[in-house]
């Protein structure tokens, strides 16, 4: 028996799904939202918002622990653990509630429960107590995220053995912790436990750290996480883990062709951060047209996958694995199911990306390897932290702004910061390569004095040879 | 005290321009109105007048640049002390045209007052400029921006629009100057590894020559031509011509009456017999015009350029002799201000002095209707049952067949026919 009937029934409520269910109401369509777990999905939930309040704490540690600096007397600074996950899973309650009022002032009904295809235009909805409800949906939109991947010989446990879940809310700080995987998932938990004392170890299996972004930055963001004290391998791999009590005995060798030795070491827990993988299981995708690659979802770049009438979005639909990819996806998918006019595909150039770590990286566009190889001449501009004096008086002299300038045509290919509050700077060269400004433009911008942004002028003057201040 | 030179807003649709060239140099000494650069659109050259009296302090764009957008700052002008005699103020200069004293500036405000044809034009229709980086790629590439439609918000041209059009794939390296000289038929070449057969120079196409090529293609694209075709009798006309033509000598008159002026006021007076013919296809509806202007199709050394005759039907034959004239000269000159080349009812595209018998011409955009008009001839005419010899020329109108059907046409030209063959009406 029908449930409902609807244009639109959304699968998944996060940072995808949710934005998609309210746009498709303010065009006028009736939306339907299906979550098995929180609204708010795992963004909100259980990644960007909640290790952000994480690393909060942590900067507020490290500023409390370097107070004499500023001239002010704190004594020893205590952490009460209990105390900072609390604050953390308060915070996303907060912003989950208020995404379930943004669905009933939004007139979006929510159903709880898991949601399946089960035919053309329709969707089942199971709860938790295993009773289903059927839905008529002219249009799903699959937005059922992405969950940790694990590699054979190393699963998670939930105990020893954390996935990004249980690193959130530890109830001991690890004495000795192995990260393994160095993305941004990653080196944020590695930068929150080392602030707060454990011993930390990370293992990359590529060549550098925080492979996707600039070599100079990975380079540079290396160099500060080592002279925190973080212990960091690269081009190696774990190749298994042996649980014992309380600790784990993780074997690390180098990947094939790099030089070291395998040796065996013992960790009090490991968080795995591998990569992840799309939820495309269990969806009823079976004889549809809906094409699965490497566990995502293939869609084109109006996010329909090969069944009409089903749409796929945000982490399940592949990567860049960021809720602001999803949400414009959402947005974009439910603009497309109305038939909006001049709708444009998502520039996936122009997608920017955040690493929460200290100091902070940010980048949007081309890497100056990847500007190379695409075939550019470059001017790459470069302004560091150290020459500027909002910087210094802030005590944030580590960090760099660097940009990339296509030689012929001046245009912005890509901008890559690491250092003190880049991830809210970044998105001045975001909306200059959306406008698709030039050198020019940005040159004949006025920055305010004192900021950290002016080092974002700067480095455009540098790149061009006209730098005031280096 | 520093007035800033700007770039004028030279046309309605709000297109871009290029400096020609500057006509004077830093430290110049220039006087309020002086002429001191030209701007070359896609349809004439455009005098730059000096908005103030002083010394040229700065000239911040060099000539040749393309793509400049009204309110670009071209330069400054070192002020005389007291200002520019009639504007004290040096920033309500700034933001006005820079040619004009108030006076003159509310004179061309009161011409420029768009015609109901025009603002029903352009009505709704609010483009976005091009971003700065298809500026850009589009000067490395010598496309011309205003024949892209812009895929971007608000009709925006942006970068990979530019590309699209050059040919150039987006997402890699935009080659950038290399190719800004080929033509596309080149790239061809290059990719398939074909020798070209013959040696030949790359000439860049003036902003001018790319306007014809764009408006003319799009009018045989898009618009169904139809063709007629009728032979007129001059005997009358050339007598008529030649006793007004005295006795505008004998009162001491400069003016000369030519058979185009003729040929342009039988056009003016065919248009208003025939209502119907004034319309021009507009999506889903036709507008249909009150006033009859009359272009003229004017060969210069840049290319064709279509002078208006406002109100052509309500001219004499010496006023439009004069006007005519005049018009065709600053044509030649390059010195036409755009609304005297903008609108118009039919255009008047005369190769008679060639000896060319039949013209067959393309619909010249946003008009519906184009008259080609022959050489006048001695040719065999049957009168009174008997072959006589008789002065004949071929006229030929080509129409818009969305918005006239060929009745339409044939009343149009057969109104202009009739009025040539007895051209006495058309004397008074």
């Amino acid at each position: 028996m029908s449930a409902g009937s609807y244009d639109v029934v959304v699968i998944g409520g996060g940072p995808g799904g949710y934005p998609a269910a309210i746009r498709a109401r303010q065009l006028g369509l009736s939306v339907a939202l299906v979550e098995r777990e929180h609204l708010g999905g795992i963004c909100l939930n259980w990644g960007c918002i909640p290790t952000k309040a994480l690393l909060r704490t942590a900067e507020v540690h490290h500023l409390a622990s370097h107070a004499d600096e500023y001239g002010l007397a704190i004594g020893e600074v205590g952490v009460d653990l209990d105390a900072i996950v609390k604050r953390s899973r308060k915070i996303s309650k907060r912003l989950n509630t208020g995404v379930k009022h943004l669905m009933k002032k939004n007139g979006v009904d929510v159903h709880d429960g898991t949601g399946r295809l089960a035919g053309p235009g329709r969707v089942t909805v199971e709860n938790a107590g295993g009773e289903r409800v059927e839905l008529e949906a002219r249009h799903v939109v699959l937005a059922t995220g992405a969950r940790a991947r694990s590699l054979p010989g190393l699963e998670a446990d939930g105990e020893l053995v954390w996935t990004y879940k249980e690193a959130m809310v530890p109830k001991v700080l690890p004495g000795r912790l192995l990260v393994v995987g160095s993305g941004a998932i990653g080196i944020e938990f590695a930068s929150f436990y080392r602030e707060l004392g454990c011993e930390v170890t990370v293992v990359e299996a590529l060549p550098r750290i925080l492979p996707v972004e600039d070599a100079e930055i990975s380079q540079l963001a290396h160099k500060q996480f080592e002279k925190q004290g973080m212990t960091i391998h690269t081009s190696t791999t774990v190749s298994s883990l042996v649980r014992g009590d309380d600790q784990v005995e993780a074997t690390i060798g180098p990947v094939e062709g790099a030089e070291g030795e395998k040796r065996t070491e013992t960790f009090d827990r490991v968080i795995l951060a591998v990569g992840i993988v799309g939820n495309v299981e269990d969806l009823g995708l079976e004889g549809t047209g809906v094409e699965v690659d490497r566990g995502h979802i293939v869609t084109n770049e109006w996010t329909e996958t090969g069944e009409p009438g089903v749409y796929a979005i945000g982490d399940v639909a592949g990567p860049p694995w960021l809720a602001h990819k999803a949400t414009h996806e959402g947005v974009l998918c439910a603009e497309r199911i109305a038939g909006q006019a001049n709708l444009h595909p998502m520039q996936r150039e122009r997608i920017p990306g955040c690493t929460y770590c200290r100091p902070q990286i940010a980048s949007v566009g081309l890497t100056e390897e990847k500007a190379k190889e695409a075939g550019h001449s470059v001017r790459v501009g470069r302004f560091p932290f150290v020459g500027n004096g909002k910087a210094i008086a802030l005590g944030e002299t580590d960090g760099l702004v660097k940009t990339i300038f296509d030689e012929t045509t001046g245009e912005l290919l890509g901008a890559h910061l690491i250092g003190a509050e880049v991830t809210e700077l970044i998105q001045g060269f975001v909306v200059a390569m959306n406008l698709e400004t030039t050198e020019a433009e940005l040159m004949q911008t006025v920055f305010p004095h004192p900021t950290l942004s002016e080092m974002m002028h700067e480095s455009t003057l540098d790149a061009f040879g006209r730098a005031l201040h280096i | 005290m520093g007035f800033r030179i700007e770039m004028p807003q030279l046309s309605s649709d709000g297109g871009s321009a290029t400096l020609a060239s500057w006509l004077v140099g830093v430290g110049d000494r220039v006087e309020q109105g002086e002429v001191i650069a030209e701007l070359e659109t896609d349809k004439a050259t455009v005098e730059l007048e000096a908005p103030a009296s002083g010394r040229i302090q700065a000239l911040e764009i060099a000539a040749g640049t393309e793509g400049l957008e009204a309110g670009t700052l071209l330069g400054t002008i070192d002020a005389d002390e007291g200002g520019a005699t009639t504007t004290s103020d040096p920033v309500a200069t700034s933001s006005g045209p820079p040619s004009a004293s108030p006076s003159a500036e509310a004179e061309a405000e009161a011409e420029a007052e768009p015609e109901p044809s025009a603002r029903r034009e352009t009505e709704g229709t609010v483009q976005r400029g091009p971003t700065p980086l298809a500026r850009r790629v589009a000067s490395n590439h010598g496309v011309d921006l205003a024949s892209i439609e812009g895929s971007g918000p608000g009709g925006r041209v942006l970068r990979d629009d530019v590309l699209r059009r050059a040919g150039i794939a987006s997402g890699s390296a935009d080659p950038g100057m290399e190719t800004a000289t080929s033509s596309p038929d080149e790239r061809v070449d290059a990719v398939v590894g074909v020798e070209p057969e013959a040696d030949f120079e790359v000439v860049r196409l003036s902003a001018m020559r790319r306007t014809i090529a764009r408006r003319l293609s799009e009018s045989k694209r898009e618009i169904p031509h139809f063709y007629l075709r009728v032979r007129c009798r001059m005997d009358a006309l050339r007598e008529a011509r030649a006793k007004l033509n005295r006795a505008l000598a004998d009162e001491g008159r400069e003016t000369k009456i030519s058979v185009n002026d003729f040929v342009v006021r039988a056009a003016a007076l065919g248009m208003r017999a025939v209502p119907a013919a004034n319309v021009r296809f507009a999506g889903d509806a036709m507008h249909v015009f009150e006033r009859v202007d009359v272009a003229v199709a004017v060969a210069t050394d840049g290319g064709l350029v279509t002078p208006v005759v406002r109100d052509a039907d309500r001219k004499g034959l010496a006023a439009l002799a004069d006007e005519t004239k005049a018009l065709a000269e600053r044509a030649r000159a390059g010195g036409l201000r755009p609304e005297e080349y903008q609108g118009g009812s039919l255009t008047v595209s005369n190769l008679g002095m060639y000896g060319i018998e039949t013209v067959y011409p393309i619909v010249n955009p946003p008009q519906s209707c184009i008259l080609g008009v022959g050489a006048a001839e001695e040719q065999p005419v049957v009168r009174d049952g008997g072959i006589a010899i008789g002065w004949i020329a071929v006229l030929t109108l080509a129409a818009d067949h969305r918005v006239i059907d060929g009745a339409v046409g044939a009343r149009l030209l057969a109104a202009i026919r009739d009025r040539l063959e007895d051209p006495m009406d058309m004397v008074l």
